[in-house]
């Protein structure tokens, strides 16, 4: 572990951007403007599931103002993620309610509205499939009559052609059947997850400019500028050069939503069409909720055979997950779904099942915990049933069988920097768990969780070094809110020994910003951390080097320290780094560092979303909630968070993330439910879609654990993605522990709490 | 969603303003602080061609009042200044507790009391964008022929869910009716018409102008309770409004009235709590009048995110609630 | 038809002509080029598009521009003098109130009317006065814990 004297990292700095955000200066998608702009509207699909007879567009393209207007027919490409699926428009049919059928383009955005009145489509409705379990059924409708036969990222996607699974993805290990056999008791139990919308408070945005030669260039509030670049060549059979991906300068909230092609879908669509304008679709919160993803409906089956003195023997696990009409990221979530399936336990024999399964509703994709929030609720909720059963303490049990440095996980690896049980020890302390008396109708509860990190995937940056000793740094992490941007920046100065001030860091462009996989995982402060760590090292190594003869020292024998390179054991013997740029290179002073990180990864092991893991994400959330019995409201009295960063190299901003990954863990547990009526949505709105107000957010006591990490930037891992994942679990537990009722449907609204209390009292 | 084109009007005078509107008949709509109305113009659930706009005339936004008449609100008075007028806040709390209810603090500050009391009624099968709305059958409330809240339907059944209502029955208000002839005070129920479609009697050219309510009885008490999931923003999933006063020194009822919100297609009294007056508040009489309550809600699954059944179910423990909140401030209020 | 209108934007004054359909929100993003405002539902459920007007915080997704006539009007733009933060924007940065930065105007805009009217509000009001505006990034307990700071003239706090 490093052991040296770090003067930022590991600091609270003030966030980079925040001086702009709070004066209203910063940019983000919709204040864009691109000279001869154009603005587009899409006309959706009002049927879960139908073929396209007909489409009239004729009325639409001789309004005054409209400047064309695309369907399917003419855009004949496919894109996806780990699964080539998703036309730009629907062609021949339409798969759920709320997909894209046509775009019109138009010089404002009223005319493009008027327009999407005058287009006539002609529906055949088709049989329709809901609920996940349904659709895997034998004589389920067939949303993609051929998965069998669409293109993979990886052979590690396996869709069960003629079915509507998209992926199926199975872990076992020892045997299931054997351990059920010696267990003393066998816990059954189903639970289920609504979807949960992302309620990013800005919508997606893009516009696209497709040019006569078809060089593409799309500005977008995407997390992830490369992977887009490259899904979008793909799709249009062009070379990568042609694609230009320019993410705006900010971007308003992300949570996983604004990944893959969304509203750069529709965009490029229209702009494929209308060639030598840009065109730009601003979607609105309606289009947010109907027609771009929420995190995956889920039905979990859960058996676990334990002995009589908590020791647990056997797992099986059935995991369905409901992505919607189109595969999206539904694999890859599905897959870590599946890795961590039966919880962060010592389990010797286990049977993992994870389905994907299509059905004809709104896309599910990444969301804030990919994967996580549903097993966990499954895992945790029926380690407490175990727990209660056998009399046993919620937190004894867990410290017995959670995994430890040294462990073999599920997945066959051995574990290093296994920080969990070092969470559930703080949490279990600040909440005073055996100890502190609660009043009537309060519980307290506990609940852990762990989730893969997409695995390998590498990253690039550059370090800049300007003529005057400022430092630009050149990464594609999209700060999203995370606070990625000051992270980033944070390192880089520790590392080449400048000051906060002098560092900045731009938005991503995949014209000047090398590769990056994704901002996604909660990767970034360890992957984009060790590159932005080895491109500042390379920088500063150069300029040691140029300063050497200036110096007269050896580069080994000189440091830099604020902004000035010196020899190490004489401060004053000192140039500014513009100085020693000058001396050696006149005007044209600059250093260029540059680093790549992708991680070490074991012999055969796949390179896309492998079984092995760089590192894993881990937390421990306690809660302590009240019931009220006459109208089964629930209130939260507080949540502690302890989740394990390996080294917060920001305190204060980590300890945000945990902030707010809990109330939106909080208000899936509570009320956050996308309702539909067979395929259409019900509560597409702020008004109607219960997002958490001031009011409703819970206290929270938010602790950062530092169990390093031997391969991450100063012993960091990622934390922010999966702060949400135990909340639900936790206040469930909590409230079975305060008035004796278990339910596993999320979410847990007063109506099915009183419910529950009036069927226990019957009883 | 832009908004509709149309014509703004801002009429110097009611006598204008209802001329206008009867001009125009059907065509023109009123505007008041415009947060319902913007909201169903979007969603192009109503396309006027004329908007006018009340602003400009003169002592709409007063608010005045006196021992013997009782108090008078203008219409346009806001629900912010509202819960900020002193004599509101001393002589009827429920007001402000029903005001405070509303929305968020910027839709108290834009909302207006008449504007609350006419909005218009909700459905979540209808109040979406004409985009959203494609996706379903026009609706009986949209001149089409199904509604989607009640299979076979042949009435609208969306919801009403404004807050001031229930409060302003429950302490007897009464409405100033304008149009441009005449002027007529009418019972505040009377306004309501239990007809989803258009929640008010309001014909083209009428103006609700004062909201009068008489001065509370000595010994009086009241209670605003409103079931959301949110504590804020959500319209009412319910709301229960009680006022009562009792007669001087003992536990009997002298005045009382209930009213509900958000459980059907109107605001309504609750009539069977009349039958408390002269009576001991006890226990069993506060379980009747919730059973009554209970009878007359009809919450369906057209609004929000809890079923209908626990909502109806919440109408006895509110009312009993509010029992309790409005006969401890009777007693105080020595 | 369009409809003249006189009114002031951060103490200067305004005169132009509009659509009746045009909303305040559109105004301001559209044509004067004060991009600060957000818009977050064009609904009026979000905040994200709040100014001051005349003293009370509103919508301006929900608001008429053809009704800002001889309005006084403050949006975010409005909140610093001269590069000097108000020490509302300040506060916000040093307890980390910022993430997205999405509903920050908002709610800095919902703040400065509480404190104008109330300089010592309790944290119950406090998250009254900002319940309608959304934060997704959800720094709720930071946003209340910077204006608190301002109304009791704490210094910084950091972790
Ligand atoms: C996000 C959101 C949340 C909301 N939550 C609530 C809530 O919790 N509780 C609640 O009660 N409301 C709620 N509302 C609705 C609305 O904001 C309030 O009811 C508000 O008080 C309406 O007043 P207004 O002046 O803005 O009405 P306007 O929109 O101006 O008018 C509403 C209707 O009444 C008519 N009208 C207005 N004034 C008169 C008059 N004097 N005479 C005759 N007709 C008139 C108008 O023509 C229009 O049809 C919410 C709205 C939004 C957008
Ligand atoms: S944009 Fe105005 S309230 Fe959401
Ligand atoms: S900071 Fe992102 S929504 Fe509040």
């Amino acid at each position: 572990m490093p052991t040296e004297q770090l003067d930022i990292v590991g600091t609270s700095s003030i966030r980079v951007d925040a001086r702009d955000k709070v004066m209203g200066k910063a940019i983000y998608i919709d204040d864009i403007q691109v000279p001869g702009m154009l603005h587009g509207k899409v006309l959706r699909s009002r049927y879960p599931h139908a073929r396209i007879v007909r489409i009239d567009t004729s009325r639409a393209e001789k309004l005054p103002g409209v400047l064309g207007v695309v369907t399917g027919a003419d855009v004949p490409f496919i894109h996806g993620e780990s699964l080539l699926d998703e036309p730009f428009l629907a062609r021949d049919k339409v798969r759920y309610t709320g997909e894209g059928v046509a775009v019109v383009a138009a010089v404002d955005v009223a005319t493009a509205e008027h327009a999407l009145e005058l287009i006539r489509v002609e529906y055949k409705e088709l049989p329709a499939v809901f609920d996940p379990v349904e659709a895997t059924e034998p004589g389920a409708p067939l949303i993609h009559e051929n998965v069998g036969t669409y293109t993979r990222a990886a052979s590690n996607i396996k869709p069960i052609p003629g079915t509507n699974i998209c992926n199926h993805f199975q872990l076992k290990t020892g045997d299931v059947e054997k351990g059920f056999a010696e267990s003393d008791y066998i816990f059954e139990d189903t639970f289920t997850t609504p979807m949960q919308a992302h309620c990013c408070i800005e919508t997606h945005g893009a516009i696209a400019l497709v040019d006569d030669e078809t060089n593409i260039t799309v500005w977008a509030n995407n997390d992830s500028p490369h992977r887009a670049r490259k899904e979008i060549a793909s799709a249009f059979k062009v070379p990568m050069t042609k694609v230009r991906v320019i993410i705006a300068p900010y971007v308003g909230g992300n949570f996983g939503g604004k990944g893959g092609l969304k509203a750069e879908a529709v965009a490029l669509a229209i702009a494929w069409k209308v060639r030598n304008r840009p065109i730009k679709i601003m979607y609105t919160r309606e289009e947010e909720f109907c027609s771009t993803i929420g995190r995956h409906p889920s039905v979990v089956r859960m058996k676990t055979g334990v002995k009589q003195d908590g020791t647990f023997v056997a797992r099986a696990v059935k995991i369905y997950l409901a992505t919607g009409a189109y595969a999206e990221k539904g694999p890859t979530v599905s897959t870590f779904a599946g890795i961590s399936g039966a919880g962060p336990y010592r389990i010797p024999n286990l049977s993992i099942d994870s389905y994907c399964v299509y059905t004809n509703r709104q896309l599910a994709g990444a969301f804030r915990g990919y994967g996580g929030p549903q097993t966990a609720w499954a895992y945790e909720s029926q380690m407490d049933i175990i727990a209660h059963k056998l009399g046993l303490d919620p937190v004894e049990l867990r410290l017995r069988q959670v995994y430890v440095d040294g462990d073999r996980h599920a997945n066959g690896q051995i574990l290093k920097s296994e920080g969990l049980r070092d969470c559930l020890v703080q949490v279990a302390e600040s909440m005073e768990w055996n100890s502190k008396p609660l009043g009537k109708n309060q519980g307290r509860g506990v609940a852990l969780m762990e989730r893969a990190i997409k695995t390998p995937f590498g990253s690039a940056a550059f370090v800049k070094v300007n003529e005057d000793g400022t430092v630009d740094v050149l990464s594609s992490t999209t700060e999203v809110g995370q606070g990625s941007a000051t992270i980033v920046c944070q390192i880089v100065a520790e590392e080449l020994g400048v000051p906060m001030a002098s560092v900045r860091k731009a938005a991503p462009d995949t014209a000047f910003t090398p590769y990056d996989a994704s901002t996604t995982s909660s990767r970034s402060t360890f992957h984009m951390g060790n590159a932005v760590k080895m491109a500042a090292a390379d920088a500063k190594q150069q300029l040691l080097a140029l300063a050497s003869k200036l110096l007269k020292a050896s580069p080994d024998d000189l440091t830099i320290t604020q902004g000035k390179v010196h020899v190490k054991a004489m401060p004053e013997r000192a140039l500014p780094i513009s100085k020693v740029l000058s001396e050696n290179y006149g005007a044209s002073g600059t250093v260029l560092g540059r680093g790549y990180y992708y991680p070490e990864m074991p012999e055969g092991e796949s390179n896309y979303f492998s079984r092995y893991m760089v590192f894993w994400l881990l937390g421990a959330q306690g809660a302590e909630v009240e019931v009220n019995r006459e109208t089964g409201e629930v209130k939260i009295l507080k949540i502690y968070a302890a989740h394990d960063a390996g080294k917060a190299i920001n305190p204060m901003t980590c300890l945000d993330q945990i902030r707010g990954g809990v109330t939106l863990g909080a208000g899936f547990a509570l009320s956050e439910n996308l309702m539909f009526k067979g395929g259409t949505v019900l509560n597409p709105s702020f008004l109607s879609y219960p997002v958490p107000s001031a009011l409703d957010a819970p206290e929270i006591e938010p602790m950062a654990v530092e169990y390093a990490h031997p391969d991450g930037p100063y012993g960091a891992k990622g934390i922010g993605e999966t702060t949400n994942v135990p909340t639900p679990p936790a206040i469930a537990n909590a409230i079975y522990n305060a008035v004796g009722i278990r339910i596993k449907d999320l979410p847990i609204t007063p109506d099915k709490v009183l419910a529950a209390l009036k069927r226990k009292d019957e009883r | 969603m832009t908004l509709p084109k149309f014509d703004y009007a801002e009429p110097k005078s009611l006598r204008q303003a209802s001329a206008l509107l009867r001009q125009q008949r059907g065509k023109a709509m009123l505007i008041a602080g415009g947060t319902d109305l913007l909201q169903a113009l979007k969603n192009r659930l109503k396309t006027p061609a004329l908007l006018v706009d009340l602003k400009n005339i003169p002592r709409l936004d007063h608010i005045s009042y006196s021992e013997k008449t009782g108090l008078q609100i203008g219409a346009m008075v806001s629900l912010r200044q509202l819960a900020n007028s002193a004599v509101i806040k001393e002589k009827y709390p429920m007001l402000v507790e029903a005001a405070l209810a509303v929305g968020t603090a910027q839709l108290q500050a834009m909302g207006t009391v008449g504007g609350n009391l006419c909005q218009d009624s909700l459905c979540q099968f209808r109040d979406r964008s004409p985009m959203a709305r494609l996706m379903l059958e026009p609706c009986l409330k949209l001149g089409g022929h199904v509604c989607h809240a009640v299979s076979g339907s042949n009435k609208c059944w969306a919801n009403y869910s404004g807050d001031l209502a229930p409060a302003l029955l429950a302490l007897h208000a009464r409405v100033t009716i304008a149009d441009s002839t005449e002027k007529k005070k009418i019972p505040l129920s009377k306004l309501y018409s239990d007809d989803g479609k258009r929640p008010t009697r309001l014909r083209a050219g009428q103006i609700l102008t004062v909201i009068h309510v008489p001065p509370p009885a000595p010994h009086s008490g009241s209670a605003y309770l409103k079931l959301r999931l949110r504590k804020t923003i959500d319209y009412a999933l319910l709301g229960v409004a009680l006022y009562l006063s009792m007669e001087d020194g003992d536990a009997v009822c002298k005045d009382i009235a209930l009213a509900l919100t958000g459980v059907g297609k109107a605001p309504f009294l609750v009539k069977e709590a009349e039958q408390l007056k002269g009576k001991q508040v006890g226990d069993a009489e506060i379980a009747q009048v919730a059973e009554a309550a209970f009878k007359q809600a009809h919450p369906l699954s057209n609004i929000g995110g809890l079923t209908p059944a626990y909502r109806k179910e919440m109408v006895r423990v509110y009312v009993r609630k509010a029992f309790g909140v409005a006969l401890e401030s009777a007693g105080q209020d020595a | 038809m369009q409809k003249k209108i006189v009114f002031t934007v951060n103490g200067d004054r305004v005169e132009l002509s509009v659509e009746p359909n045009l909303t305040l929100l559109d105004l301001l993003k559209g044509q004067l080029g004060l991009i600060g405002t957000r818009e977050g539902c064009d609904s009026g459920a979000c905040g994200a598009c709040t100014v001051i007007m005349d003293g009370a915080p509103v919508l301006s997704c929900m608001t008429l521009a053809v009704r800002c006539h001889n309005r006084n009007i403050t949006t975010i733009e409005g909140l610093a003098h001269d590069g000097k933060l108000h020490p509302l924007q300040q506060s916000a940065i040093d307890h980390d109130a910022v993430q997205c930065g999405f509903c920050t105007a908002g709610w800095l805009l919902s703040a400065k009317v509480l404190l104008d009217n109330n300089p010592t509000p309790t944290r119950e009001q406090v998250r009254t006065a900002v319940a309608g505006n959304l934060c997704r990034c959800a720094g709720y307990q930071r946003i209340e814990e910077s204006i608190l700071a301002v109304a009791e003239g704490r210094a910084k706090v950091q972790e």
